[in-house]
């Protein structure tokens, strides 16, 4: 079972990988778009997450939220059953 | 002929066009922004990513460009900087006017619609009588897109076709098909809240008219289309539903 500090990190990675943005930078509170050097990344990383999490789900979920905590609760919650 | 080229035939860019209103940054960055933004767009402003502000405020210089010759037009001598941007929950931007007692202008101001996309040193925009429908507009450089990634936000019909091309080609097709799905997106207000592969595209006459299909089953509706190739590297396009 992964704990949610765990998921926060791997989420973490995924943006700094796709956006090829520097992960110390990211914060739970950063909004993804804005991370997101244009549409077609931002793309990439809804695609990503639902390859990465098995979730077909997560596109149009994750598409809605915010931040990267939004997207991490989300995730801890919908695939491991874990809160915070 | 390419089933792309059939489908979608790709106008020459010219800088005349009345639809939307092109700007460069570098051409922006030389005006003084108070002498177009209100003061509370400057504190919008401030708080833009840095990577973002430049193409942010030529987006804004370009859609002020738009509505204030709309407006001239109509007889309102109107100054860019009373015209305020503002985006609304969904991003979607949105007029208002900053001083005005005139209720008229006021009804007017807010009764248009825009459009702004930007794109690595320019920006495009676009106003539209918002009871006219739905407006989008996009600018994307020609890139080449991993597989997967078309793959993804093409139908099945694009893809099979895609595949058949010549590597350049296909940078070309996929931006092209790309960017006609974003300005599709913007102009039903959803950006990628909708899926960009269940949108498919069927050419109508008389040329350059499409009609496009959201999700298999629903109603296909009309849409005037613009898109053209800007100096060999960019996408333009503009799309009014
Ligand atoms: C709308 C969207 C396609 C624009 O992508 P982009 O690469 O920034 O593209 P462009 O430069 O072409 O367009 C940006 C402009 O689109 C406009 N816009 C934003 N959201 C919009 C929407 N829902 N509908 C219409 N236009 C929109 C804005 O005017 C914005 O410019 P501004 O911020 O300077 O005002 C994309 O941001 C999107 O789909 N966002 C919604 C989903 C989202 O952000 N989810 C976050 C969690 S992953």
């Amino acid at each position: 079972m992964k704990s949610y500090d765990e998921i926060v990190s791997e989420v973490k990675e995924l943006i700094a990988l796709k956006f090829n943005f520097p992960l110390e930078e990211i914060q739970p509170s950063s909004n993804i778009s804005t991370l997101a050097k244009d549409s077609i990344q931002l793309f990439e990383l809804l695609l990503s997450f639902e390859q990465y999490y098995q979730m077909e789900a997560a596109y149009e979920d994750v598409v809605q939220m915010h931040t990267v905590e939004d997207v991490t609760k989300y995730l801890a919650k919908n695939k491991y059953g874990v809160t915070q | 002929m390419s089933y792309f080229n059939d489908l979608f035939v790709l106008d020459t860019f010219t800088e005349q066009t009345k639809l939307f209103e092109l700007i460069s940054v570098d051409d922006v960055l030389k005006i003084p922004v108070d002498s177009f933004l209100s003061a509370y767009e400057i504190s919008l402003y401030d708080l833009v990513v840095a990577s973002k502000k430049d193409e942010w405020l030529a987006g804004r210089k370009a859609a002020k460009k738009c509505i204030v010759r709309i407006l001239n037009s109509h007889g309102h001598k109107t100054e860019q900087k009373d015209i305020e941007i503002r985006n609304d929950d969904k991003g979607v931007p949105f007029f208002t006017l900053t001083e005005s007692t005139d209720s008229l202008l006021i009804a007017m101001v807010n009764g248009y619609t825009s459009s702004i996309s930007h794109c690595e040193g320019f920006a495009v925009a676009s106003v539209m009588d918002s009871s006219e429908g739905g407006l989008g507009v996009d600018i994307e450089k020609i890139q080449k897109f991993k597989t997967g990634t078309v793959e993804a936000f093409m139908n099945k019909q694009e893809y099979d076709e895609y595949v058949k091309l010549e590597p350049l080609e296909q940078n070309k097709w996929a931006t092209v098909v790309w960017s006609l799905k974003e300005a599709y997106l913007k102009a039903i207000k959803q950006g990628l809240r909708v899926h960009p592969k269940g949108i498919s595209f069927s050419k109508n006459t008389p040329k350059n008219t499409f009609s496009h299909i959201v999700h298999d089953n629903q109603k296909a509706v009309p849409a005037s289309v613009y898109c053209s190739i800007y100096k060999e590297e960019f996408v333009i396009t503009c799309i009014k539903i």
